[in-house]
C-alpha cells in the first residue's frame, strides 16, 4: 500500500518500496496478465502448494494495490 | 608416441554380439591426437578408442593421474575430451563420425608422459581444501595462481574462432511425462497412451530399453517387445539422447534434446498433467586403493562394452562382485573371451584389498592375500539412486539400510509418480508390471478418469553395504577427491555433508555426484560414527546434466518489428542495427555526412519505433502530473511538452513529449525501448491505484509510422506537402501540435520538437502511408538537400545538443538530480511517482551527475564506459556518451560524475582501456551545440 507521500519518512516509504511479506501460506497478491488482457487483479494463492483459492478484480471501490 | 602404437594396433573388437548398436557395414575413420581410429555406425568415440586398444583417455583433475573408462555412459568422470572445437565432450556417450578430431584435454604435454602427473609424489601436501589454504594468501599471487590452475584444470580449450551452433526452444503439453525409457518407463508410456494420454517418452541415451540393452537373450526379446509397443502407440512422441534436466512447479519440466539435425541442442519446457519418475539406477564405483587405474571398470561398463560395442575390455580379469550382476558379466566377459582369473563374491565373504599397477591394473590383492596378475578388475557394489526428480518435486527419499540405497520417501503429490528400479528390484515382469500400473495412474490422473488403481508392490533386494575396502581410494573421480581427504575434512570439523561437500569439493564436478554421493555419505558417515541414514544425503539439485549457456538463452522467441519504410532502408543500403526488437537504420553509408546535411539543409529519420500512447479521458491531466516529474496541469490543446518519468525509488525510467491534442484527448511519446514498459506502468497506476480515473490508454506504435523532418529547410520541405496546417513561425511555435493533411494523407500528426537541435517536425502518418509519404519527402525536397538519416547520425546530433538517454546516460540508480534534470522537477507539487525520494535526493546534494564533458585533445573520443578517476585512483564517474563532432571539430561527452566534480570548468581525469589518463573539462551545458536552443526555435 502505498503510503500518502506527504510527511513520509524515509523508512515508512522504503518499506513500501522493497520490504514485500512473503509468508509460507496464505497470501493475496496482485496479477497482471501481461501477455493478454492486460488486467490487473488479486489472487489469494498458498505460496507452499500454489493452490489459487480466489480472484478478484480491482473493484471501483478499491483504492490502492494491496502487496504488489 | 612408440607406446601409443603398441596399445592401439592390439583390436578388441570382437565377432557379432546379439544386442551390438554397431552397423558393422558402416566404418569410417577419425583421429584421436592426431592418430587415426577405426570406428562404426553407432560407435560412441570411447567404444571406437576401446576397440582399438586404446585405455587411457583422460588426466584426474588435481595429480594428473591416467584415467580410462569407468561407467561407459555419459556420466563416465574420464572420458571428457575435446572434439574439434567443443570442450569437455562426453565421450562415452556422443557418438563418433566420419572425420572427427578427437584430443584429450588436460593432459600436457602428452597423454603418456604427464608433467602434471608429478603432482602425485606430493600429493598428500594437496590434501582436502588445498584450494583454500595454499591459494588465498598472498592475494597479489592469485592472477599466477590462476595460470597454473588453468592449466592444471581439465577445461579442454575454448577456440574464440568457432562456429556457433543453432539452439532452439520447445514448448510441449503431454499429458504424460514419463522420464526414463528403460523397461518401467517403456512401460508405463504404453499404459498411459493405452488409457488415451499423451505421452512424452524421453530417454538420456541413444536408443530406449535401459538396462535391458546390454542384457541377455531373454532381456533382449522383452526389450524388441516393448519397443514394437511403444513404436504402435502413436500418441507416444519419444525423445532420445535427451535428459530430464529438472521438475518445477506443477511439473514444468525441462528436457535437453541433443543430437538434432542442425540444432546443437534444444531446451524443451514441458507443461506436464503428471509425471513418471522413471530413471532407474547407477552403478556405483567401490572406494580401494588403485580404484582410479585405468582396468577398473564398473559391471553395467564391462557389458556395455561387450554387448552394446562388442568391444573386449580386457585379456584377463577379476569381478568382484555383491550382486547377481556382477555374475552376469562374468558371464559376459567369459563369453567374450576374456579369461577370468577370479569371481570374488562379498556375500560369501570375499574382500577386494587393492589394485596395482603403473597406469594401468596389473595385479589386484584379495581379502585371501592372494595377489592375481590382470589387466581389467570389475566391480559391482550396488547401486545409487538418481533421486533428482523426487526432490525436486517435494519428496525426501530414505535410506533402506537393508537394500544399501536411497528409495522414495513416500511424499510425492498426485501428479507426480515413480516406477522402476529407483523403487524396487525384481525380475523383468514385475519391474514392467509396476511400470505399466504406474502408466496407467498418470494416465488416468492426466485426463480426470478411470478409477484410483492398485500399484504393484516393488521392494528393493537385499544387498550388502559396500562402500570402501580396509584401503583408500578415490571417492570422487572427477575432482580427485580420496576417501582419505574426506576423512581429514571430517576431523578438521566439516562433519556435516553439505560442507564435507563444499569443502572438499566432492560430488561437485562434472559428473555432479552421480557416481560420488553415496560414497561419500558412506565415507563421512565412517569418520564420524554415524549411520549413513543419520549422516543423510546432498540434496540432488538441477540440473541433472550440464545444459549449455546456448540451451538455456535458446533462440529468442520475439517478434522483430520492422518500420513501414523498411523496403525502402534495404533498397538504400542502410546498415541495420538490432533496436531493442526493432530493425533500424543505423546509417547509409556515412554518418558525419548524415549530420552535416541535417545541419546544412534537411533531412529525413524513421523513428516509427517511437511509443506512441494515445490518451483519453477527462482524467488525462491528472494521470501526466502524476506520471511525470514535471507539472502538466495547464496545457493548451495544440502544445506539447516534455516530460520525465521517473519510478518510485526515483529513479529516470523514460523521458518523451506529449501533446495535447484536443478535448480529453492527449498524445505520449516514450522512448522506442521504453515503450511496453511505460504501458505497463501507466495502466498498474490506474488499474490499482487510481481505479476511479477516467483513462483510456492505446497503444499507437504500430498504427503509426513516424518520420522526423529536421534541419532549417524542414519546414520549407513540409509546407510542400502540406496545405491545411500553417506551418509558419507565429502560427505554429516550437513545441506545438498540429493534426492535418501530408501528401493527400489526412489525419497526421505533426509536432514542432527536436532531439537533433535543429528546426524540425516530427510527423505520425497513418502506418499504411508511411513509406508513401517518406518517398514523397524526399522527391519534394530534392531540390533542398533532403537525404536520410540513421541512429548515428541522430545520436551524435542528440549528443551535440545534449540530450540525454535513458538508459544510456542514465543507469538503474540515476536519480532525476543526478540526471542533471534539476529544473525540470517541481517538488511543489502534492504528488508524483518517485516524489519522496526525489525530495530526499535534493536535501542530500551528493551522488552522481550528469554533465557535459570535453576532452583537452580535440581529436581524442574516449570509448564509452571509460572510467573518471581522481588522483588517487579512485573511481569519481564514467563516461556515458561519446562522439566525434564534425559540426564542433571536436570530441564531445556526455558523463555521470561525482557531484563535487560536477561544477563547470572543473577538470577531470579520463583513464581509456590502454590505461592512460587524459584531462577533460566539464562544461556549463549538456548542449555543446546551441545551448540556448536558437536553431529549435527559428
Amino acid at each position: 500500500m502505498r503510503p500518502p507521500v506527504a510527511g513520509v519518512e524515509p523508512a515508512e516509504w522504503r518499506r513500501y518500496l522493497y520490504e514485500k511479506r512473503n509468508p509460507a501460506g496464505w497470501t493475496t497478491e496482485t496479477w497482471y496478465h501481461a501477455s493478454g488482457c492486460r488486467k490487473f487483479f488479486h489472487a489469494e494463492r498458498h505460496t507452499v502448494t500454489n493452490e489459487v483459492r480466489s480472484t478478484r478484480r480491482f473493484g471501483s471501490d478499491h483504492v490502492a494495490g494491496e502487496e504488489t | 608416441m612408440a607406446r601409443a602404437r603398441r596399445t592401439g594396433t592390439a583390436s578388441m573388437r570382437l565377432g557379432p554380439q546379439p544386442g551390438e548398436v554397431i552397423d558393422r557395414n558402416l566404418a569410417y575413420s577419425f583421429t584421436f591426437n592426431g592418430a587415426e581410429c577405426r570406428g562404426f555406425e553407432g560407435d560412441t568415440i570411447v567404444s571406437a578408442l576401446a576397440a582399438g586398444g586404446e585405455r587411457v583417455f583422460s588426466r584426474s583433475f588435481k595429480y594428473h593421474r591416467p584415467r580410462g573408462l569407468l561407467t561407459a555412459t555419459f556420466h563416465d568422470p574420464g572420458c571428457l575430451l575435446q572434439v574439434g572445437d567443443e570442450p569437455n565432450v562426453r565421450a562415452a556417450h556422443r557418438k563418433a563420425t566420419s572425420g572427427m578430431v578427437v584430443r584429450t584435454q588436460n593432459a600436457w604435454p602428452s597423454l603418456r608422459f604427464d608433467m602434471g602427473a608429478a603432482n602425485q609424489l606430493v600429493g598428500r601436501f594437496i590434501g582436502a581444501g588445498f584450494y583454500y589454504k595454499t591459494f588465498m594468501k598472498p592475494q597479489r599471487l592469485w592472477p599466477t595462481y590462476e595460470k597454473v590452475l588453468q592449466r592444471f584444470a581439465s577445461g579442454g580449450r575454448i577456440a574464440p574462432g568457432c562456429v556457433h551452433g543453432e539452439y532452439d526452444k520447445r514448448y510441449a503439453h503431454p499429458d504424460v511425462l514419463v522420464a526414463g525409457g528403460g523397461p518401467a518407463g517403456m512401460a508405463a508410456a504404453v499404459a498411459a497412451a493405452d488409457v488415451g494420454a499423451d505421452v512424452m517418452l524421453v530417454e538420456e541415451e541413444h536408443e530406449l530399453g535401459g538396462h535391458l540393452r546390454f542384457g541377455g537373450v531373454a532381456d533382449l526379446r522383452v526389450l524388441a517387445e516393448l519397443r514394437a509397443a511403444v513404436r504402435a502407440r502413436p500418441s507416444i512422441e519419444v525423445l532420445v539422447d535427451s535428459a530430464v534436466t529438472g521438475r518445477y512447479e506443477e511439473n514444468w519440466i525441462a528436457v535437453l534434446q541433443r543430437g538434432l539435425p542442425h540444432v546443437t541442442e534444444r531446451l524443451v519446457k514441458a507443461r506436464a498433467k503428471a509425471l513418471v519418475v522413471a530413471p532407474g539406477l547407477i552403478e556405483r564405483p567401490y572406494v580401494f586403493a588403485g580404484n582410479d587405474l585405468p582396468g577398473v571398470v564398473l559391471s553395467t561398463a564391462a557389458r556395455r562394452l561387450v554387448n552394446l560395442y562388442a568391444v573386449k575390455p580386457g585379456q584377463r580379469a577379476v569381478v568382484f562382485t555383491g550382486n547377481d550382476d556382477g555374475l552376469e558379466a562374468a558371464e559376459d566377459l567369459g563369453r567374450a573371451g576374456v579369461e577370468l582369473a577370479r569371481v570374488v563374491d562379498a556375500r560369501s565373504g570375499g574382500e577386494l584389498i587393492r589394485a596395482r599397477g603403473k597406469g594401468r591394473v596389473e595385479s589386484v590383492e584379495l581379502g585371501d592375500g592372494s595377489k592375481i596378475g590382470c589387466d581389467l578388475l570389475v566391480t559391482a557394489v550396488g547401486w545409487t539412486a538418481p533421486t533428482l526428480l523426487l526432490n525436486m518435486a517435494g519428496d525426501t527419499p530414505r535410506y533402506d539400510e537393508r537394500a544399501a540405497r536411497f528409495v522414495p520417501g513416500g511424499g510425492l503429490p498426485d501428479d507426480v509418480l515413480v516406477t522402476g528400479g529407483i523403487v524396487g528390484d525384481g525380475p523383468i515382469e514385475a519391474l514392467v508390471a509396476h511400470g505399466h500400473a504406474a502408466g496407467s495412474a498418470a494416465g488416468n490422473r492426466a485426463l480426470q478418469t478411470g478409477e484410483p488403481l492398485e500399484i504393484p508392490l516393488l521392494e528393493p533386494a537385499p544387498h550388502p553395504a559396500l562402500f570402501r575396502a580396509r584401503t583408500h581410494g578415490i571417492v570422487d573421480y572427477s575432482e580427485d577427491v580420496s576417501s582419505k581427504d574426506l576423512i581429514a575434512a571430517a576431523r578438521e570439523g566439516y562433519d556435516s555433508v553439505e560442507l564435507l561437500k563444499r569443502y572438499t569439493t566432492a560430488t561437485m564436478g562434472p559428473s555432479q555426484g552421480k557416481l560420488e554421493t553415496i560414497n561419500t555419505v558412506a565415507v563421512l558417515a565412517e569418520a564420524t560414527g554415524r549411520t549413513i541414514a543419520e549422516t543423510g544425503t546432498t540434496v540432488w539439485r538441477p540440473p541433472y546434466v550440464p545444459i549449455t549457456l546456448g540451451a538455456l538463452a535458446g533462440r529468442i522467441l520475439e517478434p522483430v518489428r520492422y518500420s513501414p519504410i523498411q523496403p525502402w532502408h534495404e533498397a538504400h543500403g542502410a546498415k541495420p542495427i538490432v533496436a531493442g526488437q526493432w530493425i533500424r537504420p543505423e546509417h547509409y553509408g556515412d554518418p558525419a555526412a548524415e549530420v552535416w546535411n541535417v545541419r546544412q539543409n534537411v533531412g529525413l529519420i524513421d523513428v516509427t519505433p517511437l511509443g506512441k500512447l494515445d490518451l483519453r479521458g477527462p482524467d488525462v491531466p491528472k494521470l501526466l502530473n502524476f506520471l511525470y516529474v514535471n507539472k502538466w496541469s495547464k496545457l493548451d490543446v495544440g502544445s506539447v511538452r516534455y516530460g520525465l518519468m521517473c519510478s518510485e525509488d526515483g529513479v529516470v525510467m523514460d523521458d518523451g513529449v506529449t501533446g495535447h491534442l484536443g478535448p480529453d484527448h492527449y498524445f505520449m511519446s516514450t522512448t522506442s525501448s521504453g515503450a511496453s514498459a511505460v504501458q505497463e506502468w501507466i495502466e498498474t497506476w490506474l488499474q490499482t491505484t487510481f481505479t476511479s480515473w477516467r483513462v483510456h490508454v492505446t497503444s499507437m506504435v504500430s498504427a503509426y509510422a513516424s518520420i522526423n523532418v529536421a534541419g532549417p529547410r524542414s519546414r520549407e520541405l513540409l509546407a510542400r506537402l502540406v496545405d491545411d496546417v500553417d506551418l509558419a513561425p507565429e502560427a505554429f511555435a516550437y513545441m506545438q501540435v498540429r493534426t492535418g493533411t501530408i501528401a493527400g494523407v489526412p489525419g497526421c500528426h505533426m509536432w514542432r520538437i527536436g532531439f537533433t537541435g535543429e528546426l524540425s517536425f516530427e510527423v505520425h502518418v497513418p502506418a499504411g502511408y508511411g513509406l508513401f509519404v517518406w518517398e514523397r519527402l524526399l522527391s519534394e525536397g530534392r531540390d533542398l538537400g533532403v537525404g536520410p538519416f540513421g541512429l548515428e547520425a541522430q545520436r551524435i546530433m542528440r549528443l551535440e545538443k545534449g540530450h540525454l538517454i535513458v538508459g544510456q546516460d542514465t543507469d538503474g540508480v540515476t536519480q532525476a538530480f543526478s540526471a542533471g534534470l534539476d529544473l525540470l522537477v517541481k517538488l511543489d507539487k502534492e504528488d508524483f511517482a518517485g516524489k519522496p525520494e526525489l525530495a530526499w535526493e535534493h536535501a542530500r546534494e551528493d551522488g552522481m551527475r550528469l554533465v557535459g564533458l570535453q576532452p583537452a585533445d580535440a581529436n581524442l573520443v574516449p570509448p564509452e564506459a571509460s572510467q573518471i578517476v581522481s588522483g588517487d585512483n579512485m573511481i569519481e564517474g564514467r563516461i556515458t556518451s561519446a562522439r566525434f563532432s564534425r559540426t564542433l571539430g571536436r570530441s564531445i561527452c556526455l558523463a555521470l560524475v561525482s557531484a563535487r566534480l560536477a561544477e563547470a570548468g572543473t577538470s577531470v581525469a579520463v583513464k581509456l582501456p590502454d590505461g592512460r589518463r587524459v584531462p577533460a573539462t566539464v562544461t556549463e551545458h549538456h548542449a555543446h551545440l546551441d545551448p540556448e536552443g536558437s536553431r529549435l526555435r527559428g
